[in-house]
């Protein structure tokens, strides 16, 4: 909708608008209402009208809203007044101004009680859900008065049906406390009252350690009915229940866990590192499942995470009908996981472990996402400030895993042994000199690995940079002297790069 | 503001050609079918244009960089001033240094840390990345070719054993992180934008033995060359950002301007020189030397301050024991370079623009055998060097220039060129010999200009130093002799090159040349400037933007766009056609003499005014390159022409072009490109001679 000014609005000058509005609940997608055993549990998203971006790549950046090319917003501070039934609770991006009159006495205990703990403990139990003990008023409607400094868009929940659990969070003793609360049907009890606030925690803590420490004073994870879950900023609406039973099996509730570190990760990016969702899904759903990915693991170092490996990534590369992650949103024709979340996961857990290191890339991520805080960063922004930080020209590898659509296919054609005296003249370095010739069959360029073991029960990984293609992009030849004999030589021997094909990766000594 | 205005026509014959040409093209449009569909030597189908002549995707201009190629009015660049402490250790044969630097950020950008280049790690078993690139020996390695195998990597690198930041008064230790070549420096609060931080580095490394900055074993002794031999700041610029592309050895340098103030303590008998001037002469020089080099700087003719029967003598020594520190200073330079050594013999001239100049100090150091070749040589080319790229660019705004005598090739850094070439074992003097130190000498003090100081980034564009420096080089060898058998000016000189299908462009980065280097970075540009000049823009259009292009890119960083448009600023000629070919694409130039026929003049227009006969004249372009066409033309009477076409004549039709013209005589032979100017590949389709009747 463009809104004619009655007067240019000047560079520096501010106006004042202002717009009614009402809109049907959808029954399903971001933002919609859900019959649970209960009754209605409401969650609000994209419900206000809310103004586009203008800045200095697009000018008006008025992309329609299709419904998978998420958003682009601008930030501002929220004044925010919401009257429900009296028997909803709500929640809502922000801190609630008026607890006083929306909550009972003995929930404000609790939830002073619950913020010094890390703990989850319960605000309203599974008994109390639907008590009208638990509300201070039995009659007609309730005003809650939400105030949210420096976010990019608002969400909120209201529900009679929820249950609540509440723990505070530190980043040091001592240190202002952040709020992680989680509301939930009972039907989603109880996988959600052991899982979620406990998982936000984790959330804030390493993406604390990898990007920054979380700025806002609220992080809430709400249950919702579909699968999946949405991204809001301080909210996240999660799917996932047990059995009716109230049993579930260890995959559910891996998949809760990994949900909630995703949408709690959300408000890191693209929520406060505010990427354009509209045009590069990647910005923000790969970046997010890149740390998501180290979040799991921290979890649990044997976490199966799904995004992340490399070898989860092989069946897409084989896709021939794929398109670049440098491509808008709304233009994925297929795969959007594969695309917009788990390649670029995949790709820059191999960016920082086997092609930059731990270190450098760390320092440069980091440094990308808190320069960017509270601003709008580009994609080239993203990968100069990459490139910037880690002090290497990663033309190569930007082209390939995110411009195009090349697989990586090393093959190992030929090993193959001469006589050291005979080649050079002297045995100094080892009585024979090897050879093996890999040939890049894919499209990619990508470091060389190259697992040797020798006759003698030893064996040993050859790190080879990328920089082995500059003069030849489809074969190379890595040569080496040892007085040792190599029985078995294996490419990318740990699988860290998506080898589509590794029937070719193997040569193993003829038996003599 | 001056009082000469120097008004400069352009091409004046060329509107008439043009005419001459729109008269025949309006004629062949009034014959159906003369225009083909396909006009165009590259259209791939996309159905866009794909004229050669269409205009390049250079970047925008901004207010760093306009539109003229000129520094604009938001040209910034970053100032690092070094004072450095350094010992050489001719027992280990390592440096070890310490110095202190003081960072200038004029960018309009915060920085939060610093990147330095460690360029000694790419002979680091740990660090070095070109040692990881090295692909597999050849099965076969003939005996003379295994003395130069590298069987045992040198083991060398930069081990930094300190790095601090000052914090107020007070040095602080910070994080740093080397990747590889490059370490960056975590600064301890983020440097605004027109602030300066101080940082201490200690290091040292092991003097490689082989490459650019190196130790080598002559009969008296070691010659140290020492360079890239301290830990120095990366640019940080408005095009990259941080450049931190990696060192791996092709790819030379791009450094930030600043002063140096540079301490160097090494053995009582050694002699050293660096670049800038050096500040104690009383302390490490003897009253003979330093009359001498008064004496020598009256003249442009060389004289010896150190002579061949004084080497290794005590006289020749201020000191006899211990070490000695060799105090140097040097403004507004980009890097810094010096040399030590028991071995020298030393001469030196003064070399003034004008009479009544302070003079310039020239100086050459080298060890006994490299003479009769260097007395004789080294100071009157680096002579020639001032002059003849002080006519062409810009005059020398240094006070010193060096050639210094060790290993193999050349190198430059400022004020200080290394030099190899030596007479034979027994002294014998070949014209080869002094030929190639000749041109070796004119390159390497060449380089002074290009890139020292007009500061390209040599890292991403050898052409932009190497390039533009093989083509003053060619017309100071003419200077220097007009017979000078110069090897990488002519276009004839290219050809070859020009056949290769395995080459790559000219704007392909140094460590991205597989094969052909010298020819992409050195030939290639030179005879494509030649061209330029001699052909296209003629002498007097092409040197007044060469020069100002140079002039206004001093101890600035132009990109290669700022080249291209300066060029075509200032001799006010688009060239899209000429660098997109020459310089963007590895396509060559075949013009192709396809027929040569006759019509009368009075059947076709039914006059015989101007001559009796029309020729037409059909050339075709056979091979991908767009050039000017010259077709000389000789007569029965004996007379001959050479008709000059410029480049135009196949804006419309770059596949072929008629040439027609009437005259009264015979033609009995024609031949494109006469004077093989334009490194036409294959000249067994350029000439047609008339049948005998």
């Amino acid at each position: 909708m463009r809104v004619d000014l009655p007067t240019p609005l000047e560079s520096g000058v501010s106006a004042e608008i202002e717009i009614d509005w009402n809109f049907r609940v959808p029954d399903q997608a971001r933002g919609n209402k859900e019959r649970v055993r209960d009754g209605w549990l409401y969650q609000l998203a994209q419900w206000f009208p809310r103004l586009s971006v203008y800045d200095d790549v697009n000018g008006w950046q008025t992309d329609q809203f299709l419904g998978r090319g998420e958003f682009y917003l601008e930030f501002g501070n929220y004044d925010v007044k919401i009257t429900v039934p009296w028997n909803h609770i709500v929640d809502a991006t922000g801190v609630l101004q008026n607890p006083d009159e929306v909550l009972t006495e003995t929930q404000r205990e609790r939830l002073a009680r619950a913020r010094t703990s890390e703990e989850p403990s319960y605000i309203i139990s599974p008994e109390e859900a639907t008590d009208p003990d638990t509300r201070p008023v039995n009659t007609g409607m309730l005003t809650w008065h939400y105030l949210a400094e420096d976010v990019r868009d608002f969400a909120w929940i209201s529900s009679k049906t929820f249950i609540w659990d509440a723990a505070g969070f530190q980043y040091r003793p001592g240190e202002r406390i952040i709020d992680a609360y989680s509301f939930y049907p009972p039907d989603a009890s109880p996988m959600w009252d052991s899982l979620s606030t406990r998982a936000i925690i984790q959330t804030l803590k390493t993406y604390g350690r990898m990007a920054f420490e979380y700025p806002y004073p609220k992080a809430t994870n709400a249950n919702e009915g579909m699968g999946g879950g949405m991204e809001y900023p301080m909210m996240a609406f999660c799917g996932g229940r047990p059995n009716p039973d109230g049993t579930y099996t260890d995959q559910a509730a891996r998949s809760l866990i990994s949900v909630t570190i995703h949408e709690v990760g959300h408000n890191w990016f693209p929520m406060i590192v505010n990427s354009d969702e509209r045009k590069w899904t990647w910005m923000d759903e790969g970046l997010n499942s890149f740390v998501q990915y180290y979040a799991e693991q921290d979890w649990d170092s044997n976490y199966p995470s799904r995004r992340g490996p490399a070898p989860n990534i092989v069946e897409y590369m084989r896709d021939p009908d794929q398109v670049p992650i440098m491509i808008e949103s709304d233009l994925i024709h297929k795969d959007f996981g594969n695309n917009g979340y788990a390649k670029p996961a995949a790709g820059l857990v191999m960016l920082r472990e086997q092609v930059l290191g731990e270190e450098l890339f760390d320092a440069a991520f980091q440094e990308y996402s808190q320069k960017w805080m509270f601003k709008k960063p580009q994609p080239a922004d993203f990968f100069r400030s990459l490139e910037d930080g880690a002090g290497e020209l990663l033309n190569w590898f930007w082209r390939g895993w995110f411009y195009t659509t090349h697989y990586s296919d090393q093959a190992l054609t030929s090993v193959a042994s001469q006589s050291a005296e005979e080649l050079v003249g002297t045995v100094d370095r080892g009585q024979s000199y090897y050879r093996m010739q890999v040939d890049n069959e894919g499209g990619l360029i990508m470091p060389l690995h190259l697992g040797i073991t020798y006759a003698d029960g030893t064996s040993e990984v050859v790190k080879l940079p990328a920089d082995i293609w500059r003069n030849n992009e489809i074969t190379f030849t890595y040569g080496f002297f040892t007085n040792k004999t190599v029985i078995q030589v294996v490419v990318d021997p740990d699988e860290v790069f998506a080898d589509v094909n590794r029937d070719n990766n193997v040569w193993t000594a003829p038996i003599p | 503001m001056s009082d000469k205005t120097e008004v400069i026509v352009n091409a004046p014959s060329r509107r008439r050609w043009l005419q001459r040409f729109l008269i025949v093209a309006a004629v062949a449009a009034l014959v159906p079918g003369a225009v083909g569909a396909q006009h165009w030597l590259h259209d791939d189908g996309s159905r866009t244009n794909r004229s050669i002549f269409r205009a390049i995707d250079w970047p925008d201009p901004t207010s760093v960089r306009n539109a003229s190629g000129s520094p604009g009015d938001g040209y910034w660049q970053q100032q690092v001033d070094y004072r450095i402490d350094a010992r050489l250790d001719t027992v280990e044969h390592k440096i070890y240094g310490s110095e202190h630097i003081t960072y200038t950020n004029n960018s309009p950008d915060r920085l939060r840390y610093l990147w330095v280049q460690l360029d000694q790690n790419v002979r680091s078993i740990e660090h070095s990345r070109s040692y990881q690139m090295q692909a597999a020996f050849p099965t076969e390695i003939s005996p003379q070719a295994r003395r130069f195998l590298d069987l045992e990597p040198f083991d060398g690198g930069h081990d930094i054993t300190r790095v601090q930041v000052l914090d107020g008064e007070v040095l602080k230790d910070t994080r740093f992180l080397i990747n590889n070549t490059v370490m960056r420096v975590d600064l301890l609060t983020p440097l605004e934008s027109g602030s300066s931080v101080e940082l201490e580095i200690d290091w040292n490394f092991r003097v490689p033995d082989r490459a650019r900055g190196s130790k080598e074993r002559v009969n008296d002794g070691w010659i140290y060359q020492l360079a890239q031999w301290f830990p120095r700041l990366s640019v940080y610029d408005d095009v990259n950002g941080w450049q931190t592309d990696q060192f791996l050895g092709s790819g030379e340098f791009y450094l930030e301007f600043g002063n140096y103030d540079v301490k160097l303590t090494v053995p009582w008998d050694h002699i050293v020189d660096a670049t800038g001037l050096l500040q104690n002469p009383e302390e490490v020089l003897t009253q003979t030397q330093l009359d001498r080099i008064a004496e020598a700087m009256r003249s442009e003719d060389p004289m010896f301050i150190l002579r061949a029967d004084e080497v290794l003598t005590l006289d020749s020594r201020p000191v006899h024991s211990g070490t000695l520190t060799w105090h140097y200073k040097a403004e507004n330079i980009r890097d810094f370079a010096w040399v030590s050594s028991k071995t020298f013999v030393w001469d030196a001239a003064g070399f003034r623009y004008r009479p009544d100049d302070q003079p310039i100090k020239l100086y050459s150091f080298y060890p006994r055998e490299a003479m009769p070749l260097w007395d004789s040589v080294s100071t009157r080319e680096i002579v020639q060097t001032l002059e003849t790229y002080g006519r062409m660019a810009f005059e020398y705004p240094y006070p010193k220039a060096s050639n210094v005598n060790g290993g193999r090739g050349g190198m430059e850094y400022p004020m200080m060129a290394f030099c190899g070439g030596r007479p034979g074992p027994d002294g014998s003097l070949t014209d080869e010999a002094v030929n190639g130190l000749v041109t070796l000498t004119i390159h390497e003090v060449g380089h002074n200009w290009f890139p020292m100081i007009v500061a390209s980034d040599e890292r991403k564009w050898g052409w932009m130093d190497e390039g533009l420096n093989t083509f003053l080089e060619e017309y100071a060898e003419l200077d220097w002799d007009a017979e000078f058998p110069s090897t990488d000016g002519e276009a004839t000189e290219i050809v070859n090159h020009m056949r290769d299908p395995d080459q790559v462009p000219i704007m392909t980065a140094p460590d991205l040349i597989h094969r052909g280097g010298y020819e992409t970075n050195y030939t290639k540009p030179a005879t494509g400037l030649i061209m330029l000049r001699e052909e296209i823009l003629g002498p007097e259009l092409f040197d007044a933007a060469f020069q100002e292009y140079s002039q206004k890119w001093m101890f600035k960083k132009p990109q290669p766009a700022d080249f291209y448009r300066s060029m075509e600023d200032g001799a006010g000629e688009l060239l899209n056609w000429f660098w997109r070919g020459w310089f963007y694409t590895t396509h060559y130039n075949d013009q192709a003499l396809v027929s040569v026929t006759t019509q009368s003049a009075e059947k076709l227009i039914g006059d015989t005014e101007r001559g009796q006969q029309y020729y037409r004249m059909q050339v075709d372009n056979e091979g991908g390159l767009i050039m000017p066409l010259y077709l000389g033309i000789t007569y029965d009477d004996g007379s001959s022409e050479t008709v000059k076409l410029p480049a135009d004549i196949w804006r419309n039709n770059e596949q072929t072009f008629t040439y027609g013209f009437f005259t009264d005589k015979t033609v009995v032979q024609v031949l494109v490109d006469p004077d093989s100017v334009f490194a036409d590949v294959n000249r067994g389709n350029n000439a047609w001679t008339a049948p005998i009747p």
